[in-house]
């Protein structure tokens, strides 16, 4: 197992470098005109100003400069040292988020956290519990209902999930605003008095002993958790649904029933474990999903999250921002990769990592 | 269902009603009103007193649910706080309302000046103008200080200018200030450093020029913006007499820096062995990219990259109750305290926000303003602030119509299409006059430049693409804007004349032959899209071997294409910098567009002559006639399309008071505005 571990850790680095390496001969289709268009977003008012553009940026350099220039950093003309680099932790400067890449990246992963972690229990837990469910009670009311639950939730678009909930439980009614926090919670957490542990405002709130922003924050966050949840559970109750119908058609449930156990103890300690296999790895993907950022639910709710930034980056050709994200998910999915592997060899003795 | 899950639900349902509640407002209570009321009581009065209680007061859909707090959402953050960086007006509305400079609009009027850090505007008459037009001198107010307590002094306006001057940042606004100050046209201070060959690239500069060099860009700045602290005044040396100059200033790249605090975070500190250092910085190195200091009636609170900002009002502002910024205009602290900026992309959640009266005003799109229509109770009248009601009277918007905007999207025909390093133009087809193509140079053609112009459905584009909300313009300049000829012609929509022009057109091969020539727009872009859609079907109604192809390119490759002067026909769009007509004329006759159409030299050099005058003139009625010649050539060289101004829309809530528009200016002055209690 620690063999299997170290190796996909070491499995990290190359990724990560052919990913980039990827993004930048990509680039390479682009002229270094194009890829100034991310500075000038309108018609330029002066004659020279691409081509300055292009030579401030370093736009017309071939394509390994820039790329030893993004990862080794650049000498500095008066010091003779080396300055900025991936590798000396300096990501760039992303020209959409108006910040360091590092320093958004890091700005907006919490929010992006508290998201995925309270979405996360009720998109697992109610999605597997449906999915169990309907499969106990096969062809009956509860597993049609499931089902019909489960088509419409994966047919309804999150845009348009995501805006009629808006519209409802906002526009008409003022109770699940868009955005992370109200103006007046904004203001108290942005005080020095208030500390910020861990840029979780719930998790802060409660902290620093301050019930209202709790309150705040939850209905804030509310309507991203319910559309992300609304549209996850329908695929973890199919396969959950699937796998544990499965599961219960083998031998050994037989053999449990035979010895007269109980309904719920052939469901909970015989059928139940088994079935939870494949649900762990698709549980993996949609935890890392959520950690990646959720684009449209991001921007529906105004939730200023990673999948929000990172959209608008791609769309403007922010390379060093993508790239920045880039290097951040693959090692997130590695890592989120490593997880469920590990948790596969828990659950089923019968895989062995090796 | 088990005792656990049972609690789990129950405890979930409290939250969300505990959350339910939290969101609800204050319900207000019907007000006791203790009345006394005399009663007779044989011959004998008493007094008794009764408590009434009325009925409840209808909820006033007027008043402002945060009295003391404006919020705004709109989409698109800002680049930079730094005034001599900032050249998008997402920055510059930030910036107009916490910096200030030396003269600014009078209120609604966008050619007149108010002085605000000057005590008087400059002009021939009061001497503040030189004869020959070459030299300002102002003025310093005295008594003002920034947000952090230092005091405004002529040398920080010196400063200010020198610094921005010499950052010449190829993204930044300086190219404005220095043509008219320094006289270069190339838009960078280093311009006379190896040809300006080092310029925008801060490294080559440092590495290649020399000390003496350095120096001697900076002095002939510091020659040029100077200040007498002991007098309390700044001085411009021009290198030519300027027409707009004045109007230049009036924008937020002139507003004023506090020396000491700039210094202090790390900008250039006024000597001139270290300019370099901070030459076309970018925003991502400049120091004052994220922070702010200004004198004005607003301070920052807080900006988050991404989200927005808060300004608080400053309650130290200097402006005296006896001292209007114009006539009735606002004294003394700012009326609202808070302002809040919210940035929301989607347009459906802005929709919610607005309806569920969380933001007073959110930037509606043109395709989406019937759908807020429906919410209007009244429309107002920015030139008079009269309003009326609509059919809807208790709806809880307040809309502001025919705002007219400084920017306009026009056709541009090219007179000479080139061609990528293989020789070849993927825009014009088979490149011949064949029926499948066009030759390069199927524009220099002034009948096919005529019949475009006569082929495109002018009323179908205002009502189609700007949704009724336009008016023509009948040449560069912009209506209401000095120069622009109410009387001058201007083609209209009619397909036989369009017919007849391309009869004559290429010694009348067309009718039989045709063409197809492709239009292209940037993606996205749906106006336009379809402008285009417009021009394709007119041309098809004439005859059916007139082709146009609509191609929609991404952004970064109609750039690239549009300043290679590869596009034989772009759809594109200009926002002024400055309200002033040279900033019209001069893009669309010699600069950006007139290299982009590859305009031939001598039609080029007849329209220079013009520009040079009237930006040279310094008597209105001079440039006026100048402009009106100008705009005339225009018109008979036919050398573009010029559509419609579109005239924008303003959306907000009821409470709002003392809006007011000006068209020169990039946001709203928030200052002036007011909340009803």
């Amino acid at each position: 197992m620690t063999a299997y571990i170290i190796r996909r850790i070491i499995q990290l680095p190359i990724t990560v470098f052919g990913v980039t390496v990827l993004i930048f001969l990509m680039l390479q289709v682009l002229s270094p005109a194009e890829r100034a268009a991310l500075y000038i977003k309108d018609i330029p008012k002066n004659e020279n100003q691409i081509d300055r553009v292009i030579k401030r940026y370093g736009l017309d350099k071939p394509i390994h400069i820039q790329y030893i220039n993004w990862m080794f950093g650049t000498t500095d003309q008066e010091t003779g040292q080396r300055v900025g680099g991936v590798l000396r932790g300096d990501l760039g400067y992303s020209r959409t988020g108006r910040e360091p890449v590092i320093d958004l990246l890091l700005r907006r992963f919490p929010a992006t956290l508290e998201l995925a972690i309270w979405s996360f229990v009720p998109i697992l837990g109610i999605g597997i519990w449906l999915g169990i469910l309907a499969a106990v009670n096969h062809n009956k009311w509860f597993d049609q209902l499931a089902r019909l639950f489960s088509i419409v939730g994966y047919s309804f678009p999150t845009f348009v999930f995501g805006l009629l909930a808006l519209m409802l439980l906002y526009a008409k009614t003022g109770w699940f605003p868009p955005g992370r926090l109200s103006d007046w919670a904004n203001q108290i957490v942005l005080a020095p008095a208030f500390v910020q542990y861990t840029h979780l405002n719930t998790v802060d709130a409660l902290l620093n002993g301050r019930f209202d922003i709790f309150l705040d924050a939850l209905r804030h966050i509310f309507l991203p958790i319910i559309t992300l949840s609304y549209l996850s559970w329908a695929l973890l109750l199919r396969i959950t649904r699937s796998s544990m119908l499965e599961s219960l058609r083998q031998d050994y449930i037989v053999t449990a029933r035979s010895k007269g156990l109980s309904r719920r103890d052939v469901i909970n300690k015989h059928a139940r474990p088994n079935a939870l296999i494949p649900v762990a790895t698709v549980g993996g993907l949609t935890v890392v999903g959520l950690l990646n950022g959720v684009v449209i639910t991001e921007t529906i709710f105004n939730y200023p999250g990673l999948g929000s930034a990172v959209a608008v980056a791609a769309v403007s050709l922010d390379v060093l921002t993508v790239l920045g994200f880039v290097l951040f998910n693959a090692s997130l999915l590695i890592g989120a990769n490593l997880v469920v592997d590990v948790l596969y060899a828990l659950l089923d003795p019968r895989v062995r990592l090796g | 269902m088990t005792r656990r899950y049972r609690s789990f639900i129950l405890l979930a349902v409290l939250l969300i009603l505990a959350m339910a509640l939290a969101a609800c407002p204050a319900v207000q209570q019907p007000q006791v009103i203790e009345v006394e009321v005399t009663r007779i009581v044989e011959g004998q009065s008493q007094v008794v007193v009764v408590t009434a209680t009325p009925e409840p007061v209808a909820e006033i859909s007027t008043a402002a649910p945060r009295p003391d707090t404006y919020t705004d959402v709109v989409f698109g953050d800002i680049d930079t706080m730094d005034p001599n960086l900032a050249y998008d007006t997402a920055s510059g509305g930030l910036i107009m309302n916490v910096m200030e400079t030396l003269i600014w609009f009078d209120h609604k009027n966008a050619t007149n000046f108010v002085p605000i850090l000057a005590t008087e505007v400059p002009s021939v008459e009061n001497g503040g103008i030189s004869e020959d037009g070459l030299t300002y001198t102002f003025s310093i107010r005295q008594g003002v200080t920034f947000h952090n307590g230092n005091d405004l002094t002529p040398s920080d306006f010196a400063y200010t200018f020198q610094r921005g001057l010499l950052q010449s940042d190829p993204n930044g606004p300086q190219w404005l200030l220095l043509e008219p100050i320094l006289g270069y046209t190339s838009g960078d201070v280093t311009e006379e450093i190896g040809e300006g060959a080092y310029a925008g690239d801060p490294e080559a500069l440092k590495t290649n020029a020399t000390p003496e060099e350095l120096a001697a860009v900076c002095e002939k700045v510091q020659a040029a913006v100077a200040a007498d602290d002991a007098a309390g005044t700044l001085t411009f040396n021009l290198a030519q007499p300027w027409g707009p100059f004045l109007a230049t200033l009036a924008q937020t790249w002139g507003a004023a820096i506090d020396q000491q605090w700039a210094a202090e975070n790390g900008a250039w500190d006024g000597s001139c062995d270290t300019w370099a250092d901070h030459y076309a910085p970018g925003a991502e190195n400049d120091e004052l990219s994220s922070i702010i200091n200004g004198t004005g009636p607003y301070m920052l609170e807080s900006w988050t990259p991404g989200e927005g900002w808060v300004l608080v009002a400053n309650e130290n502002y200097w402006r005296a109750a006896d001292d209007p910024m114009w006539e009735g205009g606002p004294t003394g602290a700012p009326a609202i305290k808070r302002v809040v900026r919210k940035l929301v992309n989607e347009w459906g959640t802005r929709f919610a926000i607005l309806q569920a009266g969380d933001a007073e005003v959110v930037s509606v799109p043109v395709a989406n303003r019937p759908q807020v229509d429906e919410f209007v109770g009244e429309f107002c009248d920015w030139r008079t602030d009269e309003c009326t009601p609509s059919d809807t009277p208790d709806a809880p918007l307040r809309k502001w119509g025919n705002l007219p905007s400084t920017s306009r999207t026009d056709i541009f025909l090219n007179f000479n299409v080139g061609t990528d390093e293989s020789g070849n133009n993927s825009y014009i087809g088979s490149g011949q006059l064949d029926g499948n193509g066009v030759p390069a140079d199927f524009f220099s053609d002034i009948h096919v430049r005529k019949a475009f112009n006569y082929c495109f459905d002018y009323d179908a584009y205002i009502s189609d693409a700007l949704n009724g909300e336009g008016v023509r313009n009948n040449g560069p300049i912009i209506l209401d804007m000095l120069g622009y000829n109410p009387d001058g012609e201007m083609y209209e929509f009619d397909l036989d004349k369009c017919a007849e022009e391309m009869a004559l057109a290429w010694d009348g091969q067309l009718p039989d032959i045709g063409f197809r020539v492709q239009v292209a727009f940037n993606t996205g872009n749906v106006t336009r899209q379809t402008v285009a859609a417009i021009l394709q079907n007119n041309f098809l109604a004439v005859n059916s071997k007139y082709q146009i192809d609509i191609i929609g390119l991404p952004w970064p490759t109609l750039l690239r294409s549009f300043r290679a002067a590869q596009l034989p026909v772009a759809i594109s769009g200009w926002i002024e910098d400055i309200h002033d007509p040279h900033n019209w004329v001069q893009p669309f006759t010699v600069g950006t567009f007139a290299g982009r159409q590859n305009l031939p030299a001598d039609l080029k050099a007849q329209f220079q002559a013009l520009v040079n005058a009237g930006v040279a003139a310094a008597d209105p009625a001079e440039r006026e006639a100048i402009y009106f010649e100008l705009q005339k050539l225009h018109h008979d060289t036919v050398i573009q399309v010029t559509m419609a101004q579109a005239t924008g829309v303003r959306y907000e809530q009821r409470w709002v008071q003392n809006y007011f528009y000006n068209p020169a200016l990039f946001d709203n002055y928030f200052y002036a505005f007011g909340l009803a209690q």
